[in-house]
């Protein structure tokens, strides 16, 4: 073993890549709408951000029980119901191994750029229903506090809406965007909760990601050195993408 | 209404719309299933021919639920109240008083949010079962409330949070209470607390949903059912639902329906608190 190494804890790294990367993609990415959609002066502003936290602050244990009975294989499940009505053959969900590539373009692919398996797409969805709003409450607090005149001026320039958007909305955002993306690959390195309580037995290991596979090691085969040391791996782990986030994202943080 | 709805605001209500119904249908989802017979909660129907309220009498008095139940409440609560006693000293401290190594102490703590909380169960488990310091009220702590409490009663992100509120307490309040004989301790229960309520509450919300969401630790230190939290509850339910759909969403809603309780009477203090987190960092 200590030759060639564990692969279920390399794949693990992988799924736990993959989890990461498209939750903080999409959280971000939706998060900005919602709050640019926030932004504007409109009535029941006050409703919609209490509205857009109840996802957050559901316990993610109760969230996940949910979303097992949305995410269904029978064929009378939700989401089956929900994706007939535009023609798309049932799936298995959180059941299926498959990887998303294969179940979306039925091309057989190996390793990394294979995707995630349906089963934690799940999972991803779950996590992306959870934080966007918290991201959007955040990202809308950063909109508020860009001086208004600047727009004006951009106005006054002629730009257009998207033009203000990409050159001065988002230059200015960056600073908060860089610290959400940095305290999302934090959060979501460590989901634990939702995952383990969506793992299903058919979907195999798919859904281990980094925690599962930790915890896996200590409460279930009891072995605490090996549980600990892939702790500390991914504890440095975390430390390198956190600096190199920041070594990356500094030179776009300093926008004066 | 004509007003409301023109072509500027048209997008932004739209996109909200859709917003709104992804984020409120899995609740819609949750309170209508609970409501059915078990058959229509497995064909999936919209809504239940009629509304089954036994459903939730049935799960509250079987198989414990009532008592894992009662079980989150207290251990949330000690928390909370732990938690708040250590960090309200702790921030008050870090931004009030000046003494050696402070910003490096602060710092450190700070890092300590790094790493992740699967890490630190580890350690704490050993800990809890006394074999690297003798703990006081009994040689080990697995299967016992204080194993569930203590272990998370300081919390660097809360005292963060009350640092830097602490920190905009005008410096004259400290002088005046001074002049007239008073102790950091009486500056701090008397004129700190009470100035502080809003980010104290929030703080208290805060602990009260990480506590109540605690999973991971009570299953492992917990081999005897005397403790269950309701989370742990849920889990083994989920995993033997069988075609209990209606009970387990019932089941899903009384353990919810707290948090949602205290969010729905702090939500303004949360939102204040969230927005000015992500701006001050």
């Amino acid at each position: 073993m200590v030759d060639q190494g564990d692969e279920d804890y390399l794949y693990a790294l992988i799924y736990t890549l993959y989890y990461a990367f498209f939750t903080i993609i999409f959280e971000i990415g939706l998060g900005l709408v919602i709050a640019f959609a926030l932004y504007q002066k409109l009535a029941g502003k006050q409703f919609f951000q209490m509205i857009l936290l109840f996802p957050y602050i559901t316990p993610a244990v109760m969230g996940a029980a949910v979303f097992f009975l949305i995410f269904g294989k029978a064929e009378t499940s939700f989401l089956n119901q929900f994706v007939g009505i535009f023609g798309i053959e049932p799936q298995l969900w959180l059941f299926d191994k498959r990887p998303i590539t294969e179940v979306l373009f039925g091309v057989k692919i190996d390793g990394l750029f294979a995707g995630p398996s349906l089963a934690l797409t799940s999972s991803i969805f779950y996590g992306i229903w959870s934080y966007t709003g918290y991201y959007a409450i955040i990202l809308l607090a950063g909109l508020s506090i860009i001086p208004s005149d600047l727009y004006e001026a951009a106005r006054v320039e002629g730009a257009s809406r998207w033009q203000t958007f990409i050159k001065i909305t988002v230059p200015l955002l960056m600073p908060i965007i860089f610290f959400l993306a940095l305290t999302g690959f934090i959060n979501t390195f460590q989901a634990f909760n939702s995952i383990f309580v969506m793992q299903t037995s058919s979907a195999g290991d798919t859904m281990d990601v980094v925690t599962i596979e930790i915890f896996d090691h200590f409460w279930g085969r009891v072995k605490y050195g090996y549980a600990a040391a892939e702790g500390v791996i991914l504890f440095v782990l975390l430390n390198v993408l956190a600096i190199s986030q920041y070594v990356i994202f500094r030179k776009k943080i300093h926008y004066d | 209404m004509t007003k409301i709805f023109n072509s500027e605001t048209r997008v932004p209500y739209i996109i909200l719309t859709i917003v709104f119904i992804i984020s409120i249908y899995p609740f819609f989802y949750m309170i209508m299933t609970s409501l059915m017979t078990a058959g229509e909660a497995i064909n999936q129907y919209v809504f239940p021919r009629t509304p089954m309220l036994e459903n939730y009498l049935e799960v509250w008095t079987s198989n414990n639920f009532q008592k894992y139940t009662i079980n989150s409440i207290i251990i949330s609560s000690i928390t909370v109240v732990g938690v708040l006693i250590t960090s309200i000293p702790a921030a008050y401290s870090f931004a009030r008083i000046e003494f050696p190594f402070k910003n490096l102490i602060f710092y450190l703590l700070l890092l300590s949010l790094m790493i992740p909380e699967i890490i630190t169960l580890l350690p704490h488990l050993l800990i809890i079962r006394g074999e690297i310091i003798p703990l006081p009220f009994g040689s080990s702590w697995m299967n016992t409330l204080q194993g569930l409490t203590v272990p998370f009663m300081g919390n660097i992100f809360v005292i963060f949070l009350l640092r830097q509120y602490f920190k905009k307490i005008p410096n004259e309040l400290w002088d005046a209470a001074r002049l007239d004989g008073a102790s950091h301790f009486y500056f701090l229960t008397r004129i700190v607390v009470p100035m502080s309520m809003p980010i104290i509450v929030t703080a208290g919300l805060f602990t009260f949903i990480i506590a109540w969401n605690s999973f991971a630790w009570p299953l492992l230190i917990l081999t005897k059912e005397d403790w269950y939290p309701v989370t742990v509850s849920i889990y083994s339910f989920v995993r033997e639902v069988g075609p209990n759909f209606h009970l387990l969403m019932a089941a899903c809603l009384i353990a919810i329906a707290p948090i949602l309780l205290l969010y729905f009477f702090t939500q303004r203090l949360f939102i204040e608190s969230i927005s000015n987190f992500g701006i001050k960092e």
